[in-house]
């Protein structure tokens, strides 16, 4: 290195210097982190709270989560509509994408996408696997009771 | 009675592992060697009442014992054979069973490996923390999740049945298995690390104590991994491998510290310095495991509100701040001692490089660690349910592989301490070329975006690099011996099993490396409508859907579209995505069908089932590379293998049982390069 040109830099100096710089560029690192982090949060809504807040919504994309209407599911060519609710609240979904023999009446689902109007266009559809059979069941009993 | 019997067993493990704590301790406090002899052998009894619990929840699950809750909410009768076995490890109760027995059979395995240093303090320590991690799931087994739990009220006459995606392939049977002795492994270096930190004694010995033990539970993990991500492929049909998901970084997490450690503890061994990297990083990858266990077995990702109804979630959770403080602490207190005479000369040498090595794994694993557990956190404080997306770890993580790959391919051609320009030049010149030549070929194949575009430029500078390094000891060895080139290749081998070990792992890497950055960036995706005897084109391939199948067995109902696939007029065959719906469950699962070849897969998924006119829609993906993928996890595999071959010298060496240390000691004597 270039040290006999430069003024005589003690070795506590230099370590210090040295600690800023590595307290900076991580810093810089964990700054850029959540900027990308923030960028790629996708929230997770359910339905009431999807529809009372429709236009403060607008077009950004997020996860809705509820229970698939019963009677509601239409195939369409390149997916499916059918209708979600949660909280006594329902919306209407359209969904394209695959595989969409999966889910079916009173089917705890979570779809991603945005509102475009009244409807939510989804691009993806989650299907809750429940690991208690039992709490499934029961929930599944109640929404064909709600819904009969 | 069954129920009554396991549980006699858990019971007798936990006991087993307190006393043979209490016994060790007391033999160390009073330095007396005949309790340390005595406290070994407790280890033996941990390992036979897992392995009786172990037997006798299969006994229940085969003989449907729906007496016992686990049992009835696992198994029904119409489940086959394997999954029945399997159903052990498919929920949480048994899998912690599963987490118990494995590390009993690794607290044996050390056990026996130093019976001959049964009174040394190190030893004595680490199997006093190994036992003491062992009482905390017997524990946990007693008292929070019970695998033998009897079910209230009546006795079912049939069981729910394994989760419909725990019963639809093979690879049930040795995914988690594979994950949990790679999980589980790595508590034998944590023991010996903290055995170390309390002795005092964290020189190089403990490191060359538990060096084969982290490469087991390293390859294990691998395996594990690379395992987790065919049977995503094979099983989900969504066409990926990978997708950030929460349950897949549990397993990466440990993986990426892991494999910093096992870099770093080559510097210590030879210089004498990183121990504070070495211990925090063997200490967090112990963490790691335990939070993975936590996040995937306490249901926190679902809901973060969920975990706290079942009582494991709080005692993995206060384990894991226990486990974490106590390392800090410990450190802490050694702090002054810990400090290396040693230090780095010059930037571009080979201990700078293992350092930044550190840096990197370690940045990788905050980056996904922060990226999996940032929506629990705002959901415990804001009560806001979130996900990360997957753009968030792709744009993070690539540019740290990149470097990783980067610092692959040139850090094993760097020596210690200091080098010069003639020596670089000398070792990395041809292979940067390939590189540099590699980079413009793919270019002009198509090859877009700077992260591809370095990936195959660094993976043939890498591979390149391995080759001559290779072949340069072979070919020193040939004119030495006037050996043949086979049996030279195979003496260079084992002559210094861990280093040309890690070049074998490394190329596995790079074809791993490869693989992903071709098959995530180059796929072929269509979905297609399709009426009995249409077909489609798609790429090279054309598809004709012939016709479909209902199977209908107690344990499914299956829906088969029959798709007649060609490639350029050639005839390949019949394939047959399908639909499975399970009579216990809320949706069904798709099963695709996938044909391998070593250029690419043609994966077929049924995205909807055929109608009353007999329409069905399927979708087509052309995966380039996939095979790649597993092929490299077998490299990796083979690689971990032949660095755990033991040296020739040590064949040959008259202390051969009686003391584990030289080996270790002899394979420091690298071989020069160059």
């Amino acid at each position: 290195m270039t040290d006999t040109q430069l003024p005589p830099v003690r070795p506590k100096q230099r370590m210090h210097l040295r600690y800023t710089l590595a307290a900076v560029a991580c810093l810089a690192i964990v700054a850029w982190m959540f900027t990308e982090l923030r960028g790629a949060v996708v929230y997770l809504r359910p339905v009431s709270y999807a529809v009372s807040h429709r236009s403060a919504q607008g077009t950004r994309t997020f996860r809705m989560g509820g229970t698939v209407v019963p009677g509601t599911i239409a195939k369409s060519s390149d997916g499916a509509r059918f209708e979600v609710m949660e909280g006594g609240a329902k919306a209407q979904v359209d969904y394209s994408g695959g595989p969409r023999d999966l889910f079916r009446d009173c089917a705890p689902v979570v779809v991603e996408g945005h509102w475009a109007g009244n409807v939510f266009t989804a691009s993806r559809l989650l299907i809750r696997h429940g690991s208690a059979y039992d709490a499934s069941k029961r929930a599944d009993a109640n929404c064909r009771a709600s819904t009969s | 009675m069954r129920a009554a019997l396991g549980y006699g067993f858990i019971a007798l493990g936990a006991s087993a592992s307190l006393l043979g704590i209490v016994v060790l301790a007391v033999g160390l406090q009073l330095g007396r060697a005949d309790l340390l002899q005595t406290g070994r052998r407790f280890v033996a009894v941990v390992l036979a009442s897992a392995l009786a619990a172990f037997a006798t929840m299969e006994w229940a699950l085969f003989s449907h014992d729906y007496s016992i809750k686990y049992v009835a909410e696992n198994v029904a009768r119409s489940t086959p054979g394997l999954y029945t076995f399997t159903a052990l490890w498919g929920a949480l109760q048994g899998s912690i069973l599963l987490w118990g027995l494995v590390l009993s059979i690794y607290l044996a395995f050390t056990a026996w490996r130093f019976r001959h240093r049964a009174t040394d303090p190190l030893v004595a320590w680490a199997l006093v923390v190994g036992l003491g991690v062992a009482l905390f799931f017997f524990a946990l087994m007693m008292f929070a999740a019970n695998p033998f739990e009897p079910i209230r009220g009546a006795v079912p006459l049939d069981g729910s049945g394994p989760n419909p995606l725990l019963q639809n392939h093979p690879l049930m049977a040795f995914h988690p298995p594979m994950l949990y002795a790679g999980y589980v492994g790595f508590t034998i270096p944590f023991s010996f690390a903290v055995a170390a930190l309390i002795t005092g004694r964290f020189g190089e010995g403990w490191l060359a104590d538990v060096r084969r033990t982290t490469l087991i539970a390293w390859g294990f993990l691998t395996i594990g991994i690379v395992l987790g991500a065919w049977w995503s492929y094979e099983v989900l049909g969504w066409g990926g491998y990978w997708a950030w998901d929460p349950v897949e970084n549990a397993s990466l997490l440990p993986w990426l510290t892991g494999t910093a450690f096992i870099h770093s503890v080559i510097v210590q061994e030879r210089r004498g310095m990183l121990r504070v990297w070495n211990l925090s990083l063997v200490i967090a990858t112990f963490c790691l495991t335990i939070l993975g266990t936590f996040l995937t077995r306490s249901g926190v990702i679902n809901s973060v509100h969920s975990f706290t109804k079942s009582s494991i979630g709080p005692a993995l959770l206060g384990f894991l701040g226990f486990v974490a403080i106590g390392g800090l602490v410990l450190i802490a207190w050694r702090g002054d001692r810990l400090r290396t005479p040693g230090r780095i000369d010059s930037a571009v040498s080979r201990e700078s490089a293992f350092l930044l090595n550190n840096l990197l794994f370690a940045g990788f694993a905050f980056v996904v660690l922060t990226g999996t557990v940032f929506p629990l956190l705002v959901e415990s404080l804001q009560n806001r349910q979130m996900t990360v997306g997957e753009p968030y770890f792709d744009r993070m993580t690539i540019p740290i592989g990149v470097a990783l790959l980067f610092l692959m391919a040139v850090a094993p051609a760097l020596p210690w301490r200091a080098t010069s320009g003639e020596l670089l030049r000398n070792r990395l010149l041809v292979p940067a070329w390939v590189g540099v030549i590699t980079v413009v070929v793919t270019l002009f194949f198509g090859a877009h975006g700077i992260a591809d575009v370095l990936t195959f430029g660094l993976a043939a500078f890498a591979l390149t690099g391995i080759a001559r390094q290779m072949w340069v000891g072979v070919r020193a060895r040939r004119q030495a011996h006037a050996e043949n080139v086979l049996v030279a290749a195979g003496r260079t081998v084992r002559s210094n099993p861990r280093l040309y070990g890690g070049l074998v792992v490394h190329s596995g890497v790079v074809i791993i490396a490869v693989a992903i950055a071709v098959s995530s960036g180059y796929v072929t995706k269509r979905q297609v409508t399709l009426t009995r005897g249409d077909r489609a084109t798609v790429r090279d391939y054309t598809v004709t859907y012939v016709g479909r199948s209902v199977n209908a067995t107690k344990q499914k109902t299956t829906i088969t579209a029959r798709i007649r696939v060609e490639r350029n007029g050639q005839n390949l065959g019949v394939y047959a995505p399908a639909i499975s719906t399970f009579p216990n469950a809320n949706g069904g699962i798709g099963t695709p069908s996938v044909r391998t070849s070593w250029r690419e897969d043609l994966y077929l998924t049924l995205v909807s089932s055929p109608t009353a006119a007999d329409r069905v829609t399927i979708g087509v993906a052309v995966n380039p590379l996939i095979l790649w993928l597993w092929l490299g996890g077998g490299v990796m595999a083979i690689g971990t293998l032949l660095a755990l071959t033991p040296t020739r010298r040590r064949r040959s060496g008259p202390t051969l049982a009686a003391d584990p240390l030289p080996p270790e000691r002899t394979e420091r004597e690298e071989v020069p390069v160059g």
